[in-house]
């Protein structure tokens, strides 16, 4: 199987955020059916997410992409959203948006961050595993704009 | 016919002698004339001249005046008397004048009138009132003010007996009238109060003393302003200032001042009181007491509102719940399929069915969640505000939303031009949508064919989705719009929604909706109405 790195030949580094711990575990087995090598930085809570996007993101060392999940305990994906474009070195990240369902109104809010793409996370399993080939297009689209 | 004046008799009333003295000078021109019956002749003495004035006089007095017999025997009546009872001179004299040919008079009058005459007779003035028949027309009555008064000789013996009587009807009974106003006035529950246009109490009852606790010895020439609360000062100028321009106040809540200083509240009609000119000089005041009213009422609304956000709530509640509870399912459903992928090679045929069925229940479910979700949105989207939907549109993007069915089947969807409806576009297209989807779902042996007609019945339309399908036997005809109540099993599929939302659409815009079917094999129609708000069918 192929196996995808980032162009400087290193492991793609992805952030995902979201509160069910068991949707992030399928969501590192789409990454993997998709051939990515990556390291992920996992957060459940959005206060901490929150945290680490404010203070901790080392310019050397960036984020390549962001799964975010729109719903979370306590919290609206958005106010990460808000903090990931406020941080210099976030501020082009590639972002995914998942969500159980999307309303018109999550929709129109989407439209000012920039969203990458914004996804409702699939009840059948290949296709959710299928969402590792979309995070790799993703992937592919940012790094030919940057090049 | 005045026998008894030209006898010469000189009757002395209360003991005085009447002395006739000289003719009068300056009436020469009256003689010749004759008036009732009476002819004034230049040759008549002075006696006769006065005999015949007093005659003229006599006749010419509207109340009856007649002099009786001291056992009662009428001598004399003046024409007024006969003229109104319909009678002649000779049918009375002469005769007992308590025979009752005055009047039609009870027994009870009779006796009445007899004991009066024996008390003028010795001597006593007696004065009464009675109610008596009319001659003429025997079912009116009359009031009459009666009088008799004794007239003695000059050794005092009672000689005549002089009768008076006036109808006095009129006055009588708009007294009665005025009684009777002012005892419903006095018994009302209300408190009816008049004042002057200055505000000074002029009436007060019974009612007013128990709403506002003063009694009417302490209030009546006090100002109205000792019932207004200082807060509300302003109302009563606003209040004459109407009144002055002949207008009435009506159900005016407002409150008002108790004796005790406590509030009540009261519904005020206030009415401008004219005098006999019309020209307006006071006011009545009828004020109810709806302190009990306005408690029900604020408890109404309070009640209403709590049942309004108890039904958000509990829609918020189905909503979310839906919502929250597809996303542990879909756990379930994909590690599931997670594993069964995992485990491939280790699993057997029993095992392999077990995980089946994990995966089939737990898509059911999902299924009904999805639906369970789409009838609360209903609510949602009808919660909105309504506009006029053209139904032509509706049936247009139902039938582009179910080609795919309709091809596959080789269904036929046939409709009327369709009226344009107040109404909700989505829930709408739902209603449209689920009805033919059911038709193509439900079919029988035969390609289906829908047939949609609509109705107009005064304010409402009547629609008719029928179909040649499968049909419902009669004892299912209410059950079918339950929520996930269904007729059928896996052989068909369906959580059992549709109907109940089509019944939720059309309830929630005023109509009703029923199936037609006599059973299987018959096909069925769906019929509902709704409101005719926009009239017109479309083009």
């Amino acid at each position: 199987m192929t196996s995808y790195t980032h162009s400087a030949g290193r492991a793609y580094r992805i952030l995902i955020v979201d509160d069910n711990d068991g949707d992030i575990l399928l969501l590192r087995e789409a990454l993997g059916s998709a051939g990515l090598l990556y390291k992920a930085i996992t957060f459940t809570d959005g206060e901490k997410a929150l945290r680490y996007v404010r203070d901790d993101i080392d310019p050397e060392r960036p984020i390549d992409l962001v799964l975010l999940d729109m719903h979370l305990t306590r919290m609206e994906g958005t106010a990460i959203l808000a903090a990931i474009r406020g941080n210099t070195t976030l501020k082009d990240t590639p972002v995914i948006v998942l969500s159980s369902a999307i309303s018109k109104q999550d929709r129109e809010r989407m439209g000012t961050y920039n969203v990458a793409r914004h996804l409702v996370k699939p009840p059948e399993l290949d296709e959710f595993l299928a969402l590792g080939n979309t995070v790799r297009e993703v992937l592919a689209e940012y790094s030919d704009e940057k090049g | 016919m005045s026998t008894l004046l030209n006898t010469g008799f000189s009757p002395k009333y209360n003991g005085a002698a009447i002395s006739l003295v000289t003719k009068p000078p300056l009436i020469d021109h009256l003689f010749h004339t004759a008036v009732q019956n009476t002819e004034l002749l230049p040759t008549d003495t002075r006696e006769q001249y006065r005999q015949k004035l007093a005659r003229i006089t006599l006749d010419s007095m509207v109340q009856f005046v007649g002099l009786l017999d001291a056992r009662g025997t009428v001598l004399e009546i003046n024409q007024f008397a006969l003229d109104s009872c319909g009678l002649q001179l000779s049918d009375v004299e002469g005769k007992p004048f308590r025979r009752s040919f005055w009047w039609q008079v009870s027994e009870e009058i009779n006796r009445e009138l007899r004991e009066s005459i024996l008390r003028a007779a010795q001597g006593e003035f007696v004065r009464w009132d009675s109610e008596v028949y009319t001659r003429t027309g025997s079912k009116e009555t009359m009031i009459i003010d009666a009088s008799l008064t004794p007239v003695r000789d000059q050794q005092g013996n009672v000689v005549f007996i002089a009768a008076e009587w006036r109808d006095v009807s009129a006055r009588r009974r708009a007294e009665q009238n005025a009684n009777l106003l002012a005892s419903i006035v006095e018994s009302s529950e209300d408190a009816i109060v008049s004042k002057r246009l200055d505000g000074v109490i002029t009436s007060w009852n019974k009612g007013a003393e128990r709403l506002f606790g003063y009694t009417a010895d302490e209030v009546i020439g006090q100002s109205i302003a000792i019932l207004i609360p200082p807060d509300r000062a302003e109302e009563e100028p606003q209040i004459i200032e109407r009144l002055k321009r002949g207008e009435r106040v009506d159900h005016f809540d407002t409150f008002r001042l108790r004796k005790d200083q406590t509030l009540v509240n009261v519904s005020l009609t206030i009415s401008p009181v004219k005098n006999a000119d019309g020209r307006i000089v006071g006011a009545s005041k009828v004020a109810r007491d709806i302190t009990e009213r306005a408690r029900q009422e604020a408890a109404l609304r309070e009640l209403n509102t709590a049942l309004r956000l108890a039904n958000i709530d509990l829609q918020h509640f189905a909503f979310a719940a839906a919502h929250d509870l597809q996303e542990p399912l879909r756990m379930v459903t994909t590690y599931t399929q997670l594993l069964s992928r995992v485990l491939a090679d280790s699993l057997n045929d029993d095992s392999s069915e077990y995980i089946r069925q994990v995966i089939g229940g737990s898509k059911r479910m999902s299924a009904l969640l999805h639906d369970l979700l789409a009838y609360t949105e209903v609510s949602r989207d009808q919660d909105k505000g309504r506009v006029a939907v053209n139904l032509n549109l509706t049936l247009q993007a139902a039938l582009a939303n179910l080609d795919e069915a309709i091809r596959e089947s080789g269904a036929i969807v046939q409709s009327d031009s369709l009226p344009t409806v107040s109404g909700n576009e989505i829930p709408l297209l739902q209603l449209f949508q689920n009805l033919i989807s059911n038709a193509i779902k439900y079919r029988s042996e035969a390609a289906p064919r829908v047939q949609i007609s609509v109705v107009q019945a005064g304010a409402e339309w009547t629609f008719r989705f029928r179909d040649n399908g499968i049909g419902i036997a009669p004892e299912y005809h209410e059950r079918v719009f339950g929520v996930f109540k269904r007729l059928h099993g896996k052989e068909i599929p369906g959580t059992g929604i549709g109907l109940a939302i089509c019944q939720r659409v059309v309830e929630r815009l005023g109509g009703r909706i029923w199936v037609e079917s006599e059973g299987c094999g018959n096909g069925s129609a769906f019929c509902f109405t709704l409101p005719a708000a926009i009239s017109g069918r479309s083009r």
